[in-house]
């Protein structure tokens, strides 16, 4: 634990190296970063044309890695007929191919310079080692199996029948011998230098001018040159790859090429969705108050022509109550004046009080007009 | 691997593996390490701003 | 079947719980099977297909349908559309269940489930889009539990904490919404590892966006399908105000999803133009994927605007089981039937019956602990102590 905390800081401290110099500059990371590999790591060369089948790279496979016997002995070639893929117990299988089942092919884990289990583990189980090794820690995995679903050549096997101590397996490229500066237990058996262990530039090298060399013998094509970023070992054929159960349709982008796209999208969806939705919520939340500021504007002045209203209504009121009033006082003055004028005209006392009279009844008549047309 | 690199070289190597970055799958792993750190501020950070930028609205 | 919940509780024999109570049952006998005998045993799955239906069903479909959660507190709290509020509840219930079953069904899968907090605490993996997943998934639960747990305090009597986690649900709905953004897409972009095992009708670098967005009318869908359900078994539960809003929201989730899956039938379009993939069209794996498409997505979708055009509630809800089962169909075809579409049918991976009858199993406890929450806790009504309106 503590090695892998120191480790982590370190690697900490160089990616804020890297990004200092540049990285943030573009919205894809380490979309503009070339990375060539670790410098000298090794590799295998698997010389297709030389290898006879004879399961002997299966064999030291087998004892090396302490796995366990097989059914059938290693030196059964009827094996060979059926075409195999890699298990949890054989790290590596020889497949025959071609017309007259002349052809061999040794499968086994590419260990590719980028490889697509190590981008898929969860808990860096999976490990790219500078010698060259793809290396698997039983001691982290959790068995969620994505490895094997990201592995392009369908190397990693799974324990299925183990309950609770269940691990992948694939091939090591022996890297507890490697670090003995031993051989890989395959190169080391394989009777017939079909398999060349080296540095992978040499092995590059070797594999180019054997083309140039033979070109009528070789297919034009060094496998695991560019393959899936590119892999440690690589292949020699006589025969078109596809034909012979490797596929050509692979492309040369590695799983982390493939991945980093989306994997940089995350950061920036952190980065924008808080400010974004904030921002929605705000913009709710002040339409829904300015709504509630509208509505009690609106009930205010409602409330407010109501009162208005109101009061007019009573003042008219008022002034058709006094008015009715003046209007039946006026009616009684006028009817007990009009007595009155009878009674004096009766008793004929005309030319003293005629004037006042009909001076007092023209103001009441006005006012009972004007009284009219105000309603 | 061939020739066997011995004394104050071999540190010297040793150290530059150790602290260079050869593989996009290391490159991803230390800059994704760095940059979930750097989500998870900001998670915390926004909406403490967020708090600090409105508290004094009347609502 | 209306009256089945309304018969008092001392009669235990009634038809849901006879049939639950088999299939938990054969649950546990499959449990044993699993944690004795190994994945080997129980499963189909061999080192090709490695992935099955507790990884393709379980929790790709799981999560898709369990979407609700963060659409629904999104339109009510962030969206403002306060009318959705009642439905706030159930939808975060069923969230938070759906990723627990998610959580639970991996324990299942993985080969050594006590491990599963290690990506989180021990040794991140942060090149991998599963960490981001898992990250995401972790992190979500713990969101979720929190936004569901003030109907558990209300029923308890937690009166303050209860307040206090209710004080938090902007902030959580905000966190909801980035964390499914997330794990959501990020499930999608699982499989751009892989152009070379998956069809490349399926395989898109559009994947992330395609999961994203069938997301939001997965969870739609799951919100109206589910208040139907309700609706039939547990009605006695609901108060007025969940009874009244509900209307509003089939029609206003079924018109959201109507457009959402015009929208997504679009970019979907888009994808096959700019890979050119027009020509595997008239394969027997375009039929496939235009049945996908056309029958499972499209034509769901016209439904949904219809019935929210013409307010027809039972068709709205025909459309969203339609939809539901269309995205089991597309999560299905892409870590299932279209991955590994190279290999010949002898290698090619079908699940085996205790397989289908785990992940039966787990979708049978989802219910049953469903029934048993919103019967008790205030779901579908609200508590008389905590009126919001």
């Amino acid at each position: 634990m503590a090695i892998s905390r120191r480790k982590f800081l370190g690697s900490l401290g160089a990616a804020i190296g890297a990004t200092t110099s540049g990285v943030l500059t573009k919205a894809y990371g380490a979309a503009n970063k070339e990375f060539k590999g670790y410098p000298g790591s090794s590799g295998v060369l698997h010389d297709i044309t030389l290898c006879i089948g004879c399961r002997k790279c299966e064999q030291a496979c087998n004892k090396v890695n302490d796995l366990p016997q097989p059914e059938k002995p290693f030196d059964d070639l009827t094996v060979l007929q059926q075409k195999r893929r890699t298990q949890a117990d054989e790290y590596t299988v020889v497949n025959q191919f071609g017309p007259q089942g002349s052809v061999f092919v040794k499968k086994q884990c590419n260990h590719c310079l980028e490889p697509a289990c190590a981008s898929a583990c969860f808990v860096k189980a999976f490990k790219k080692t500078p010698a060259g090794p793809v290396v698997y820690d039983a001691d982290l995995c959790v068995g969620c199996r994505y490895c094997m679903v990201a592995c392009s050549f369908e190397v990693p096997a799974y324990e299925y029948d183990k309950v609770l101590t269940p691990r992948v397996t694939k091939c090591t490229m022996c890297a507890p011998r490697l670090a003995e500066g031993k051989l890989p237990g395959c190169v080391e058996a394989c009777p017939r230098e079909a398999l060349i262990f080296g540095e992978r530039d040499m092995l590059l090298k070797i594999a180019k001018s054997r083309i140039q060399k033979h070109p009528d013998h070789y297919v034009d094509h060094v496998y695991g040159e560019h393959e899936m970023g590119g892999t440690s070992w690589l292949y020699l054929s006589g025969q078109p790859f596809e034909s012979i159960g490797m596929r050509e349709d692979l492309g040369t982008a590695s799983a982390p090429e493939l991945t980093s796209g989306a994997l940089s999208t995350v950061p920036i969806i952190v980065g924008l969705w808080p400010v974004l939705l904030t921002g929605v919520y705000a913009i709710s939340k002040r339409k829904d108050k300015i709504a509630k500021e509208e509505q009690d504007q609106a009930l205010h002045t409602a409330s407010v022509q109501a009162t208005e209203e109101m009061n007019q209504k009573i003042e008219a009121l008022r002034e058709k109550m006094v008015k009715e009033k003046t209007a039946a006082i006026n009616f009684e003055v006028k009817k007990a004046l009009e007595e009155a004028a009878k009674e004096k005209e009766a008793e004929k006392q005309i030319e003293i009080h005629e004037e006042k009279d009909s001076t007092s009844t023209g103001e009441l008549e006005d006012s009972q007009e004007n009284g009219k047309q105000e309603e | 691997m061939s020739t066997r690199i011995t004394g104050p070289i071999r540190r010297l190597k040793e150290d530059i593996l150790e602290n260079t970055i050869f593989t996009l799958q290391d490159f991803m792993t230390c800059t994704k390490g760095l940059t979930y750190i750097i989500m998870g501020g900001i998670l915390v950070f926004m909406p403490l701003f967020w708090k600090f930028l409105t508290d004094r609205e009347d609502d | 079947m209306d009256s089945d919940n309304r018969i008092p509780e001392n009669k235990k024999l009634t038809t849901f719980n006879v049939v639950t109570g088999i299939i938990l049952a054969g649950g546990v006998v499959l449990t044993i099977l699993r944690f004795t005998m190994g994945l080997g045993t129980v499963t189909n799955l061999d080192n090709n297909n490695p992935w099955g239906i507790w990884i393709g069903f379980d929790l790709l479909c799981g999560v898709a349908l369990a979407a609700g959660g963060y659409v629904t507190s999104a339109t009510c709290y962030i969206f403002g559309l306060k009318r959705f509020h009642s439905a706030v509840r159930p939808a975060i219930l069923t969230a938070f269940l759906g990723y627990a079953l998610v959580v639970l069904a991996l324990h299942y899968d993985v080969g050594r489930p006590w491990r599963l907090p290690y990506p989180v605490f021990y040794s991140p993996g942060t090149s991998s889009l599963l960490y981001e997943v898992g990250l995401c998934v972790f992190l979500y639960l713990t969101v979720l539990f929190i936004e569901y747990s003030p109907a558990a305090m209300e029923w308890l009597g937690f009166k303050k904490l209860r307040n206090v986690v209710v004080k938090l649900t902007l902030l959580l709905t905000i966190f909801g919404v980035v964390l499914s953004t997330l794990h959501q897409s990020s499930l999608g972009a699982l499989f751009l590892i892989v152009p070379s095992k998956l069809h490349p009708l399926w395989y898109s670098s559009y994947l992330p966006v395609y999961f994203f967005i069938s997301s939001m009318f997965a969870g739609m869908s799951m919100v109206i399908f589910e208040g139907s359900l309700a609706h039939r078994h547990l009605k006695d539960k609901m108060d007025e105000t969940h009874l009244r809003e509900n209307t509003g929201v089939v029609l206003g989730f079924g018109k959201a999803a109507s457009f959402i899956m015009m929208g997504y039938v679009g970019i979907k379009i888009i994808g096959l133009s700019i890979d050119n993939n027009w020509h595997y069209l008239t394969t027997g794996w375009g039929l496939w994927y235009l049945l996908e498409l056309i029958g499972f997505v499209l034509f769901p979708g016209i439904l949904y605007a219809v019935g929210s055009r013409e307010k027809n509630l039972t068709l709205i809800r025909v459309a969203s089981l339609w939809t539901v089962l269309g995205i089991v169909l597309n999560r299905l075809n892409i870590s299932v039937v279209a991955f590994n579409w190279h290999l010949p049918s002898a290698q090619r991976y079908c699940p085996s019956f205790m397989e289908i009858a785990t992940s039966v199993f787990i979708v049978t406890l989802g219910i049953v602990i469903y029934r048993f929450i919103a019967t008790r806790m205030p779901i579908l009504h609200e508590h008389p102590d905590y009126r919001a309106h």
